[in-house]
């Protein structure tokens, strides 16, 4: 049997995902369903004087109306769940709906539910609500600024944690020969997954059972959440993640919304269905980024990187989101070194309230945040003292020897060779060549522009006594449950729930390989807590590493357990029995063998069992990862620039990656490539905007440029392989390393290509507006 | 964000044009989609309209309030009303220029909305309140040669 561990299968989801077959949860239809539609304030902070249901209440089709009054001491307020320690974190109470002030566009006023969807948003529209607008903030800095409008009581200055990390930089910048400053802005993005947020909940009203279908990453953990809130034990709420249509972080967090949609089934004895359209999804669900950082960089004329500061403002957005607070500081502050042998990092974090839709994960999480300061420094730096920025990067590498490489934020890189993914990197670029062609180009007046990036990120989330020191209300380990059946098929249980990234293959491909059957023969299943007892959902790119460290020790133990039955079988002792390739054959004795598939049988059968052992083949595994993962990498990307419109065209881009060791190539190059994309559209294209009245100007996909696939060339993909030393697959995440590596890239080339107007840094989205203006400056 | 709006009358004078801008029987007939004008005393009106433009759609109700005439050279309109599309303050300058036998008309605002009307107002809001002022001034141009408005 060929080796499926490294094999390019493709992906099995796909086939469903692709043509139409897949069960979303808008898909679900129930006897006796009702719909649910939310109104949301239009201002950005105002007083509730009055609310009048009233007339929607007697709306045609309208079964319930409530306001936040209503639902007052019946049901609990959105808790935060990442309670950063040592930072004086405030998280004032979100209620499930406003009660007598609204702090963003977007928060929630009351709840229809009707017998049809478009009959409650009808019905929306007849709610009278008297407000009385109040003074609004939306930047950041301003927030904490004396005499501005204050979000919460207990916060004041807005603020709502002050966090500081690192081993103190000022002796470097008091010795350094060169120092970088700048402020960047990394702005405000809104995920926008395919399939929007949505919930259908069902009340047995005489068991007391409650089953939520819902678009979540991590059902285990919304149980866990929702059960409070809505006080419904939890072995009598049952959350189903059925097909989720992307999520990029946006459906971690736990929202009011889904458990508004939970409590109205309850309240009516009537399944509910709530469905958010595209423009809600735009203010109602979480966005991300949203930092303005002053960096600064010290180093010496050869090019070494001495030391590195950081005060950073992240907003928070109205209310402190489920794992808000984590983002903008454990992993954002503590990976500022990125790949770098930085002695000395200083990093200060403020999160701050503002009237915005409050933010959380979103692909990359902190670490794109972290990524660009370092690799816009790097560059900056470069051009500074006027060395190649491929070299400086080069010299200040970790070098492969000083693995695992204890940092000065206090983490440990596991593993790493960053520059043999230079190397690799380079050669497939011909980096001579181009800066001659760059040259050649320029005298034309052309505008070509080569940008790096080379980055390392954390991820594999995580060990979970680490989880509890920094202040995250849950553990991340995970858990797999491997099912044998009686004609040897498997099924797998996770307890982490894939919504996109392919693990329902790449998992078949572990059990396939541990046990030696074909891959066809398993089947993986997750996101349902009446199937999986536990786990932690797939988010920080962890769903591999540690959910399938989980699976590879469940098919362990399935081994060990099918051994005991083979050694009976063939009447020898264990230990002469080798396993290989589906089949126990006893050492040196050809022919004497039983193949897996027998044994399921003879287990199941049980009608000669070994003594003291019990029928079955099944096995469980509860891995808690000893640390996190770090892939790295190194992209560059190649661009022009129209000198006439500021257009910015992709050339080439060439992505080097280690994540470990690779299960399925396919996946891991199409990961890539999404990453990628993601993360360019930060660079050239996406960007929320308010206006200083908390008004979202970017509400649809209209206003709100996403990438599109004609915008780009072929993405290069190239790898080296790095194993995790502490997993036992070897394997590091990949599901954001493309997001976290290309922002830079992309800002650095087109840096590199206005290098003739002297053009040293533009905020991103780079948009032909603003380059263009930028040459025109640089022309004068 | 700020809307400008210009309007050629052939043939009348700014006199003539001011007595029908503040003629409310006028006015409720050539307000786009108006369903309802309420005179209120001292230029400030309850005005209901009906809409039906992209996605600006449903009914909105609000105060409009004319002030600061200097006839027939200029004034004040304000306006602020809602629907569920989202809110919309207003506040123009009108000014009444003699041009040969006519006027020309200028009309300078600044516009603030929320709600959808916000999120797709950079796109739409502009084009969208340019038609609308545009059809206003067009309709009291028919209003005043005697046709019917076009509503």
């Amino acid at each position: 049997m060929p080796t499926v561990f490294g094999t390019a299968i493709k992906r099995r989801e796909d086939p469903r995902l692709i043509t139409g077959r897949a069960t979303y949860t808008d898909d679900i239809r129930l006897p006796g369903l009702v719909h649910a539609a939310i109104l949301r304030s239009p201002h950005a902070h105002a007083r509730i004087r009055s609310i009048d249901v009233e007339k929607a209440r007697r709306a045609p089709g309208v079964v319930a109306a409530y306001t936040g009054r209503d639902l007052q001491g019946r049901i609990g307020t959105v808790p935060t769940a990442w309670l950063l320690p040592d930072s004086d974190l405030k998280t004032p109470p979100h209620p499930v709906l406003a009660v007598d002030r609204v702090r963003y566009v977007g928060d929630g006023v009351a709840l229809v539910v009707a017998d049809s969807p478009a009959r409650a948003r009808d019905a929306l529209e007849l709610i009278g609500v008297e407000y009385e607008p109040l003074p609004v903030v939306v930047n950041q800095e301003e927030a904490m600024q004396p005499g501005k409008p204050q979000l919460h009581g207990e916060a004041p200055k807005n603020v709502a944690f002050h966090w500081k990390a690192g081993n103190g930089a000022s002796e470097a910048f008091q010795q350094a020969e060169v120092v970088v400053r700048h402020r960047f802005v990394n702005n405000r993005l809104i995920p926008n997954a395919m399939e929007p947020r949505s919930a259908v909940a069902r009340y047995n009203p005489s068991s007391g059972e409650m089953t939520l279908w819902m678009t979540s990453q991590n059902p285990h953990i919304h149980r866990y959440l929702l059960s409070g809130i809505l006080g419904i034990p939890e072995h009598k709420l049952r959350v189903v993640a059925p097909e989720v249509g992307g999520g990029f972080g946006s459906k971690i967090a736990c929202y009011p919304d889904e458990a508004l949609v939970a409590f109205a089934a309850r309240e009516l004895g009537v399944p509910v269905k709530w469905t958010e359209d595209r423009r809600e999804s735009f203010i109602a669900t979480t966005h991300g980024r949203d930092h303005i950082q002053d960096v600064e960089l010290a180093g010496r004329k050869d090019g070494t990187i001495t030391g590195l500061r950081a005060t950073v403002h992240a907003s928070m957005g109205a209310y402190v989101s489920t794992a808000a607070p984590g983002v903008p500081t454990i992993l954002f502050g503590l990976m500022l070194q990125g790949a770098y042998r930085i002695p000395q990092i200083e990093v200060d974090v403020y999160g701050v309230f503002t009237n915005t839709t409050p933010t959380d994960a979103y692909r990359g999480a902190g670490r794109p945040e972290a990524t660009f300061i370092v690799e816009r420094l790097v560059d900056l730096f470069a051009r500074q003292i006027g060395m190649d920025p491929a070299e400086v990067r080069r010299r200040n590498f970790i070098p492969a020897n000083a693995f695992p490489y204890d940092t000065p934020t206090g983490l440990t890189y596991d593993s790493g060779d960053y520059a043999t993914a230079l190397d690799k990197l380079l050669e497939a670029l011909d980096y001579p060549a181009l800066r001659r062609r760059q040259e050649e180009l320029r005298r034309q007046g052309r505008y070509l522009g080569v940008g790096f990036s080379t980055y390392v990120e954390i991820c594999g989330l995580g060990p979970s006594q680490v989880a509890g020191a920094v202040g995250f209300q849950g553990g991340l380990w995970d858990s797999a449950t491997l099912r044998v059946l009686p004609t040897g098929k498997v099924l797998v249980y996770t307890g982490t729930s894939p919504h996109g990234q392919g693990e329902e293959t790449t998992f078949a491909q572990i059990v396939a390989e541990a046990l030696g059957i074909p891959v066809e023969d398993v089947e993986v299943r997750h996101g349902d807590t009446g199937e999986v007892y536990m786990g932690w959902g797939t988010y920080g790119s962890r769903t591999t590493p540690v959910g399938g460290s989980a699976v590879a020790r469940a098919a362990e133990r399935v081994v060990e357990k099918a051994r005991v039955f083979a050694a009976h079988m063939l009447e020898v002792a264990q230990d002469d029995l080798t396993f290989e390739e589906g089949r126990f054959q006893v050492k040196g004795a050809p022919g004497r063998s039983v193949s897996f598939q027998d044994v399921a049988l003879q287990a199941h059968l049980a009608w000669n069992l070994p003594e003291g052992v019990e029928p079955s083949l099944e096995a469980s595994a509860f891995y808690d990862p000893p640390n996190f993962c770090y892939p790295f990498g190194a992209h560059a990307c190649v661009v022009e620039v129209d000198r006439d419109t500021g257009e910015v065209r992709l050339e080439r881009y060439v992505a080097v990656d280690d994540c470990g060791r690779i299960i399925n190539p396919l996946i891991v190059e199409g990961q890539v490539h999404g990453g990628v994309v993601q993360g360019i559209g930060q660079a050239l294209w996406e960007g929320a905007v308010y206006d200083e009245n908390g008004q979202l100007l970017t509400g649809s996909l209209m206003d709100y440029a996403l990438p599109k696939a004609r915008f780009f060339p072929e993405i290069e993909t190239h790898h080296t392989e790095t194993p995790a030393p502490h997993n036992p697959l070897g394997v590091k995440g990949v599901g954001e390393t493309g997001t976290i590596a290309s922002t830079p890239a992309v800002v650095n080339a087109v840096v590199d290509a206005l290098a003739p107007f002297g053009v040293k840094h533009l905020e991103t989205p780079l948009t032909p507006e603003k380059v263009w203006k930028a040459m025109q400056d640089g022309r004068r | 964000m700020q809307l400008e709006y210009r309007h050629q009358y052939g043939g009348l004078a700014p006199d003539v044009l001011w007595g029908a801008l503040f003629d409310p029987e006028i006015l409720r007939r050539a307000i786009p989609g108006c369903q309802g004008l309420e005179g209120q005393g001292d230029g400030a009106y309850k005005a209901s309209l009906g809409l039906n433009v992209g996605p600006i759609r449903g009914g909105f109700d609000g105060q409009v309030a004319l002030s600061d005439a200097e006839p027939p050279r200029r004034y004040r309109l304000r306006l602020d009303g809602g629907g569920a599309p989202g809110q919309v303050k207003a506040d123009a300058w009108i000014s009444l220029e003699p041009d040969g036998q006519g006027t020309s008309l200028l009309c300078r605002a600044e516009v603030s909305a929320t709600g959808t009307l916000a999120a797709v107002g950079q796109r739409v809001m502009g084009s969208v309140g340019k038609m609308l002022v545009g059809r206003f001034f067009k309709n009291i141009e028919h209003e005043l040669s005697g046709q019917r408005a076009t509503g």
